[in-house]
């Protein structure tokens, strides 16, 4: 297995869904690569820093909707009926 | 939030809902407008465009409250029509032309190894996700992938939606699916690596 391929079974191997023989494969390249074991830790740090994002920006600033955005959600429903 | 109400006051809500009472909407809207508008920013970046794609969803919600079927939350229902109400209004927008995913996908010798060493991040730099300025910095690099490849990234990792749920959002196969998202996270991998170190740029 090549650095090439095995990067494009990473996303596969997180989500658990390569088979026993993949898997055996996969973890042979990292015994022998450092540089794929850095690539796999990484890439799997990007995913992390991505989802802390979105958790983060939530919890530091508590969603809220803007009174005159309710107001006019309440009119075109409104308007809607009529 | 209606998500924070036991489950006898989801239900009366919902019969209120059902029974077109004006209250029950403005309570529904007060509940859970706030959260949905921060799901639809994480698609539309614009600030007119995504209050407008709020009160689309809230209308589209409103006139199919009778197909609503009690076995789900009333706010997972929402969610997904806010993300569509989202994506809708990205594909009737017109297409900007878009950077190609190429150039931020690893490079390989012929013999298909790494072109470059690949070292770890530095711990120092991981922990400044903490500080705002790095959370800037990784929302630029999210905004910086192609549209198509962001979508799919955000609908998988951020929104928890499965591969053929995304799939089906996004008209494209299951198969464009996996791949768009394992390139997605490669791409910001590479972005992310200028400030985390480790690598040559
Ligand atoms: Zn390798």
């Amino acid at each position: 297995m090549t650095c090439r391929e095995f990067a494009e079974f990473i996303a596969d191997y997180l989500a658990g869904e390569l088979s026993d023989a993949q898997i055996a494969v996969f973890e042979r390249h990292m015994a022998l690569c450092s540089d794929c074991v850095n690539y796999l830790t990484t890439y799997r740090q990007t995913v992390e820093i991505e989802q802390q994002l979105f958790a983060r920006a939530e919890q530091e600033v508590p969603p809220t909707i803007p009174e005159d955005l309710i107001t006019a959600i309440i009119d075109a429903r409104r308007r809607q009926a009529e | 939030m209606a998500s924070g109400k036991d489950r006898a006051a989801r239900q009366r809500l919902l019969e209120r809902l059902r029974a077109g009472e004006d209250a029950a909407f403005e309570e529904l809207v007060r509940d859970e407008g706030g959260r949905l508008l921060s799901v639809i920013r994480r698609y539309l970046r614009d600030e007119e465009e995504a209050r407008d794609a709020l009160q689309e969803t809230f209308l589209s919600a409103f006139r199919a409250i009778d197909r609503f079927e009690g076995g789900s939350r009333l706010s997972t229902w929402l969610h997904r029509i806010a993300v569509n109400a989202a994506l809708m209004r990205l594909r009737s927008r017109r297409r900007r032309p878009e950077g190609s995913i190429e150039e931020l996908l690893p490079d390989y010798h012929q013999d298909g190894h790494h072109a470059r060493p690949v070292g770890p991040w530095r711990p120092e730099a991981l922990a400044t996700v903490e500080r705002k300025e790095t959370r800037r910095f990784v929302r630029r690099s999210i905004d910086a992938l192609p549209e198509n490849y962001r979508n799919v990234m955000l609908l998988r990792d951020i929104e928890g939606f499965d591969t053929s749920e995304t799939a089906a959002m996004l008209g494209i196969s299951t198969n464009a699916v996996k791949i768009r998202l394992h390139r997605a996270r490669q791409a910001l991998r590479t972005l992310l690596a200028r400030e985390m170190g480790g690598e040559a740029p």
